[in-house]
């Protein structure tokens, strides 16, 4: 490799983009920041008593963190040109697991009570990380049938989608796994970093915290490493990365590892979060999930996205929806104005690529 | 010709897929710093024969000299370590990508490493492959505009300055002036020469023989799996046109045996 330090030394030249009107419109995140902005702003005004409180707040930044996790895992399949539609039958699933493996041990999780003997409680943090394996290895196997046996991802992942739900509701018999309601387990999810004193503190659910740091970590991925690079590469023309030496199989892996573990931080988080493993708790969160990372400008015919974008896909729903609560509109009618927003998402979306080329 | 100035010796080439004999037994040597042109009908075997140099194919028989020594190319990473890049028809690029990341593209410059993760050196990576645009004379801006939002010229332009990135000894183009405007097409061949004249050895694949007549040294003809001519270009356009195409439909054969008689 070349060595870098005598072009680095040399100054910037010119061509490098200096601040203009339309590249800022034309860029992916800033209209979609504005959007939130009024759309936050709007909301406040109608509900200035309600919108803007801290307990408030935290409503949004769990739904923000619910959906941006899973969507952070979904961003990266969709960059590469796939898609994940096991993430919510696998968050029902993990949830579960995590409740099950902590409350009454591996050896009670049919059909393994036939052969285990003994069932035992398992620590919180081995179960923790039990279920992130488990979840992980899922995202393994989407990925080998993607790669190695050229597997439709959809069709892939909806099969995981139907044995998830499935083996959800078998394991449970269909009735939550409900954890003691002193459970320390439980302080991941229901638990708050408080800013200020008093009973105005501005809170910041735990789940938000784990929201940011991964969404940190996977913009760090995405935008500095080679990693990062190929992930973009493989979406936007795998034959040439596989030319260029990239091992593409090993890129879609990862990506599929990522969202199956995603799945499985939110199926822990949402435990913990509702106290109970609940088998049929998150149908068609893998749709809001995607919905989420079109609403952030991620194309789902792969090569483009961006964790912020996403982020802010899941803020403008979370924002939407707890807005339309506030004002008593319909749950019935959030979805419809949600689905609109959607469609209008994706429309822009196409509009400024064409603009754009 | 001495082992000594040739870069590239493929000998005895045969290619076998199934009963279909692409390759029928071709010698084909590379000077350095030459520009060869290898031109054939349709399924003559140039882009078999291009592969197999490359590490696309293997070749059921036969060996490969680079520079003199046996070399052992058994997929694309084999040939490129040689110092052999291929430039493809369809340029090879992610168009969701910039310049200078296709540039660097699988290889890119690395700031340091944590772990499995490999920290790129962006701005390093955005400065070569500026230097790079800036010596081969290629018309682009910025190295940071987007492939999807680059001409078919400019797009060719960089697929061979991505090739030629890495101190590469031999490049291969299959059909660089395809699908490109006439002005655009005069403009990969100005990136040939100025190719050639920074010591670079080349061959062409090509269908248009007034490309192959305007920048290569030497033109070798295949014709159902064997070489037919292998000459220098001389003469003027209409008198090369001629000879080439009397070679290629079968008229004339400079390698004819008795045991290639049908």
């Amino acid at each position: 490799m070349d060595t870098p330090e005598a072009v680095t030394k040399r100054g910037r030249m010119p061509g490098r983009s200096g601040f203009s009107l339309p590249g800022f419109l034309r860029s992916r995140e800033i209209p979609i920041a504005i959007v939130l902005l009024l759309l936050c702003f709007f909301f406040w005004q109608q509900r200035p008593e309600a919108f803007l409180r801290p307990a408030n707040l935290a409503v949004i930044m769990r739904f923000v963190a619910t959906f941006g996790l899973l969507a952070i895992g979904e961003l990266l399949v969709i960059i590469t040109g796939g898609i994940d539609l096991s993430v919510g039958s696998m968050t029902a699933l993990n949830g579960v697991l995590v409740a099950m493996l902590m409350t009454k041990g591996i050896g009670a999780i049919p059909p393994l009570n036939t052969i285990l003997v003994s069932a035992t409680p398992i620590a919180i943090f081995p179960s923790v990380i039990l279920v992130l394996i488990f979840a992980g290895l899922v995202g393994l196997w989407h990925g080998w049938f993607v790669t190695k046996l050229h597997i439709p991802p959809f069709i892939i992942t909806l099969g995981t989608w139907l044995m998830a739900s499935g083996a959800a509701a078998f394991i449970t018999r269909g009735y939550p796994v409900v954890f003691p309601s002193d459970f320390p387990f439980l302080g991941l999810g229901q638990g708050e970093l408080l800013l200020g004193g008093g009973s105005e503190a501005f809170q910041i659910p735990n789940m938000f915290s784990i929201l940011v740091v991964a969404a940190l970590f996977f913009a760090f991925i995405l935008n500095s490493t080679t990693l990062g690079r190929h992930i973009y590469a493989v979406g936007g023309n795998i034959e040439a990365a596989r030319l260029s030496g990239i091992n593409v199989d090993r890129v879609r892996m990862f990506c599929y590892v990522s969202s199956g573990v995603m799945g499985g931080l939110v199926g822990i988080l949402l435990a913990s979060r509702l106290g109970q493993g609940t088998p049929t708790v998150d149908t068609a969160y893998e749709l809001w999930a995607i919905a989420a990372t079109v609403i952030g400008g991620t194309s789902l015919f792969g090569g483009e996205g961006s964790v912020l974008g996403v982020i802010l896909g899941a803020a403008i729903m979370g924002v939407m929806q707890n807005g339309m609560v506030l004002l008593n509109v319909s749950s019935y009618l959030q979805n419809v104005v949600l689905g609109v927003v959607l469609v209008l998402a994706v429309t822009w979306d196409r509009w400024r690529r064409h603009r754009g080329s | 010709m001495s082992a000594q100035s040739s870069i590239v010796e493929m000998q005895n080439i045969k290619k076998y897929f199934g009963a279909v004999r692409a390759l029928r037994g071709v010698d084909l040597t590379l000077h350095r710093g030459e520009v060869l042109g290898l031109v054939g009908d349709n399924a003559a075997g140039k882009s078999t024969l291009m592969k197999v140099l490359s590490g696309a194919y293997s070749p059921d028989e036969g060996q490969i000299l680079i520079e003199g020594a046996r070399a052992h190319i058994a997929n694309p990473d084999d040939s490129r370590r040689q110092g052999i890049e291929m430039v493809y028809q369809d340029f090879a690029l992610a168009n969701n990508l910039d310049v200078a990341s296709n540039v660097f593209l699988g290889r890119e410059v690395v700031r340091w490493q944590l772990g499995p993760l490999r920290i790129m050196n962006k701005r390093a990576m955005e400065d070569l492959a500026r230097d790079l645009v800036a010596r081969l004379k290629i018309d682009i801006e910025s190295v940071r505009l987007k492939v999807e939002n680059l001409s078919g010229g400019q797009r060719q332009a960089v697929a061979i300055g991505r090739a030629t990135a890495f101190d590469a000894k031999v490049i291969i183009m299959d059909e660089p002036t395809a699908a490109l405007s006439v002005a655009a097409i005069s403009k990969v061949l100005d990136l040939v020469r100025e190719l050639k004249a920074h010591g670079c050895s080349i061959i062409i694949i090509s269908h248009r023989l007034e490309d192959i007549h305007a920048v290569c040294d030497r033109v070798i003809v295949l014709r159902q799996g064997r070489k037919v001519a292998d000459r220098p270009v001389i003469g003027d356009i209409h008198e090369f046109r001629e000879q080439i195409v009397a070679y290629m439909v079968g008229a004339k054969d400079d390698f004819a045996t008795e045991m290639d008689q049908p």
